[in-house]
């Protein structure tokens, strides 16, 4: 059965918006730099890819009412963004002709790593344990907040697997329409910069302190982001009987385990290598005929030597054009997946291949290079898109423009 | 596709990890709130490892080894876990070192464990199965939500069999947080069940099953189907929702030989539980959250609950609410709900039908 991507919406430091992200790739601007909102003692040392609007600010671009500002993380209004913006595009409306209930149940599957962290770590350090976030802190209060948001009341459920939720979100929301469970669900992932999560990576030593260079045989580690990417999934059935605008398919998917290292990837990316080709074996093409490959590409010494060498194992030396867009938006961990969801349908929509930044060698033994320059005017009829994380979690999508 | 439980195991505030006793006393507590008994992890877990776990990942390691064992299987091909607040201690740990270390040399190992799937991630490394393997963190309903996502892995086939589990735990500080938060009671009532003040009484636990589409003289029970209803106007809709689901599998109120309640004590909660016992009121109805707490993943626990009732055709008196009986216990209806929100309906039955 085939499941069609009817709607796109997306935010990160790159842009609030997909035409503001695609303006980005083309400027070659990359979203990496001071941070600003966060209050860290790290500000000076990293960069990151934050979204420089205050929550007074988001919360004032969303119009939510007044008595609903002390119930909405960071997490939340990010992902509220990009979810509306998916919904529009999907034109999920109501009566009015403006964002709402259009009588088709929807699902909405989201994913997080630290759910409502940016306000519990806030109010848990100074005390103020009156100001709810107890309540906003568990993963599906976002997904529920977004929900309300949006006058879903279908079923709704949020993934977290750590660097790869996104991905795992699109899946299970999948399998909710090749089962008939749901005609249509919203799908992705959000994440809000956190100090939980930027000492903590810090703590693992893998963050870069300049920008990340994904790939590169230099690289040093990752950059930190923030944002929200959803993709509106419809059945063919729906599709059909709505007339919808279909960018392309979600024609295969996989989700491996690495069953090695509770951080660590394998050095051969066996869960990497497995979670690609059952992709592609799901999707009906051969290694060769995919167009473009948004890879995971975090920056970090483990992940791109992993990644490549999985690579290589799937494609051979002769590897199809990729790029790791987190050298635009950072790593936006459970958001991450969700936003290279959309930026891969924008390469099937738009026949682009996205560029990669800070790359300047490849790695030794490898030999394989992501493209740097913005490409256009493509025909891009397949991409892959990777999402690896923490638990050995891998996962791979793959996106068809028939 | 015919779905079974082929083995159970739990690890919960009661004698249940690899015991013949089937909740023949109900222990009390003896704080506020329930904690696990724990079993010796030495025996399933190697004592290096051990020592930097918090006890959500003993438990999840230790209950998921001993179900698989039961199962007679090494390897599952696929696991999906629930966790409503995963790895508790680990969080408030590295939380702390970030307050009170004021960001600077902090330890990474409480941040690696204080993400959701290292349970998940665990068991797989455990079992070296590197199958797809999924977290769900959707509040109370994650255990539902990994079933849900379970039962469409065996019946596309994607994976032969699914090992399927609700974790979570409580720790002396998340307690007193839920207290502040007007989510649970300072003190504990004699009587949980029929409570009158607000605020559930907090547990624990960690619970798995193997489930796949084969029917074997020693599966426990069969999962007939779920049904997850996120919001819905008061008790009249829902019970329009229930009644929508019992015709779906062709069935009637009259044929659920036992009800197993959601009840947690919370007084606000106490009405929609009731109405929907009410209308099984020829049933036997039990409860359990008088002997676990309420958390998350409860309904986990209910879930074992009920196929160990179905499997020895043997109500437990200390789960009893009404005095209702039944020869043959077949079908067995879940009803859990959070505050009169997210609520869910899992129907068990034995292997006959």
């Amino acid at each position: 059965m085939n499941i069609w991507v009817t709607g796109i919406g997306v935010a990160s430091s790159i842009g609030l918006n997909v035409d503001q992200s695609l303006a980005s790739f083309r400027e070659g601007k990359r979203g990496l730099g001071e941070i600003k909102i966060l209050d860290t003692i790290h500000r000076s040392e990293f960069k990151a890819g934050e979204i420089h609007l205050s929550n007074q600010q988001l919360m004032d671009l969303l119009e939510v009412p007044v008595d609903q500002y002390r119930n909405l993380t960071r997490t939340t209004l990010l992902g509220m963004i990009a979810a509306r913006d998916a919904c529009l595009d999907a034109g999920i409306l109501g009566d009015d002709g403006i964002l709402g209930d259009d009588g088709i149940p929807t699902a909405l599957v989201s994913a997080t790593t630290i759910g409502g962290m940016d306000k519990t770590e806030c109010d848990y350090a100074s005390g103020n344990h009156g100001s709810g976030y107890i309540q906003t802190h568990p993963c599906g209060d976002s997904t529920d907040k977004i929900a309300a948001y949006l006058g879903l009341h279908g079923y709704r459920t949020t993934l977290s697997t750590a660097c790869s939720s996104g991905a795992n979100a699109i899946i299970h929301a999948a399998r909710l329409i090749r089962h008939g469970k749901a005609d249509r669900v919203i799908a992705g992932g959000v994440d809000a910069l956190s100090k939980f999560t930027l000492n903590g990576f810090n703590s693992l030593m893998i963050l870069d302190k300049d920008y990340c260079q994904p790939f590169d045989r230099n690289r040093k580690g990752l950059n930190l982001g923030e944002g929200a990417g959803f993709i509106v999934l419809e059945s063919e059935q729906l599709v059909r009987s709505r007339g919808s605008v279909k960018y392309c398919r979600l024609s295969g998917y996989a989700n491996t385990n690495d069953a090695y290292h509770q951080t660590a990837s394998s050095p051969d990316g066996e869960a990497a290598f497995g979670a690609m080709t059952r992709a592609l074996e799901m999707s009906g093409i051969v290694a060769g005929e995919i167009d473009y490959i948004n890879v995971h590409g975090t920056g970090t010494e483990n992940n791109d030597a992993s990644e490549g060498a999985a690579l290589v194992r799937v494609f051979g030396k002769d590897v199809p054009p990729f790029s790791s867009t987190k050298s635009f938006t950072g790593h936006t961990l459970g958001a991450a997946a969700g936003l290279e969801a959309v930026f891969s349908v924008m390469a099937i929509r738009d026949g682009l291949v996205l560029p990669s930044l800070g790359f300047h060698e490849p790695i030794e033994d490898l030999g394989i290079s992501p493209s740097t320059e913005m490409k256009e005017g493509l025909h891009i009829g397949h991409v892959l898109s990777n999402s690896f994380g923490f638990g050995g979690n891998n996962s791979s999508l793959i996106f068809s423009k028939q | 596709m015919p779905v079974f439980i082929q083995s159970a195991e739990s690890i919960s505030p009661q004698d249940t990890f690899r015991s013949g006793n089937f909740l023949q006393e109900g222990l009390q507590p003896d704080k506020d709130y329930f904690t696990c008994l724990h079993p010796d992890y030495k025996l399933f877990i190697n004592p290096g490892s051990l020592r930097r776990m918090s006890n959500v990942i003993r438990m999840g390691l230790t209950a998921s080894k001993s179900c698989m064992e039961k199962a007679g299987l090494n390897q599952p091909g696929a696991i999906v876990i629930g966790s409503g607040l995963g790895c508790v201690r680990d969080t408030a740990k590295f939380l702390n070192q970030i307050i009170h270390q004021d960001e600077q040399l902090l330890n990474p190992t409480a941040f690696i464990q204080s993400t959701h799937n290292t349970v998940s991630g665990q068991i797989a490394l455990l079992l070296g199965c590197r199958e797809s393997n999924l977290t769900f963190s959707q509040k109370t309903l994650s255990f539902e939500s990994a079933l849900l996502d379970a039962l469409l892995l065996l019946d596309e086939k994607e994976a032969g069999s699914v090992l399927v589990g609700g974790i979570d735990e409580i720790v002396e500080e998340s307690f007193s947080l839920m207290v502040r938060g007007g989510c649970a009671k300072a003190r504990m009532d004699a009587d949980i069940l029929e409570s009158k003040t607000p605020g559930a009484v907090p547990g624990e636990g960690a619970t798995f099953f193997l489930l796949s589409g084969e029917k074997k003289p020693e599966s426990l029970a069969r999962i007939e189907d779920m049904e997850i209803v996120n919001s819905c106007q008061g008790l009249n809709e829902l019970k329009a929702q229930l009644s929508a689901f019992l015709i779906r599998n062709g069935i009637t109120e009259a044929d659920i030989d036992l009800l197993v309640s959601g009840r947690n004590g919370d007084a606000g909660s106490l009405e929609m539980y009731r109405g929907i016992e009410e209308v099984f009121g020829h049933s036997v109805i039990a409860a359990y959250k008088h002997l676990v707490g309420e958390y998350d993943t409860a309904s986990a626990f209910g879930t074992w609950l009920a196929s160990g009732i179905i499997h020895r055709n043997q109500v437990p008196d200390t789960v009893r609410l009404n005095g209702m009986t039944r020869e043959k216990i077949s079908k067995v209806l879940l009803f859990n709900h959070s505050r009169n929100k997210d609520f869910s309906f899992i129907l068990l039955s034995d292997l006959t039908s």
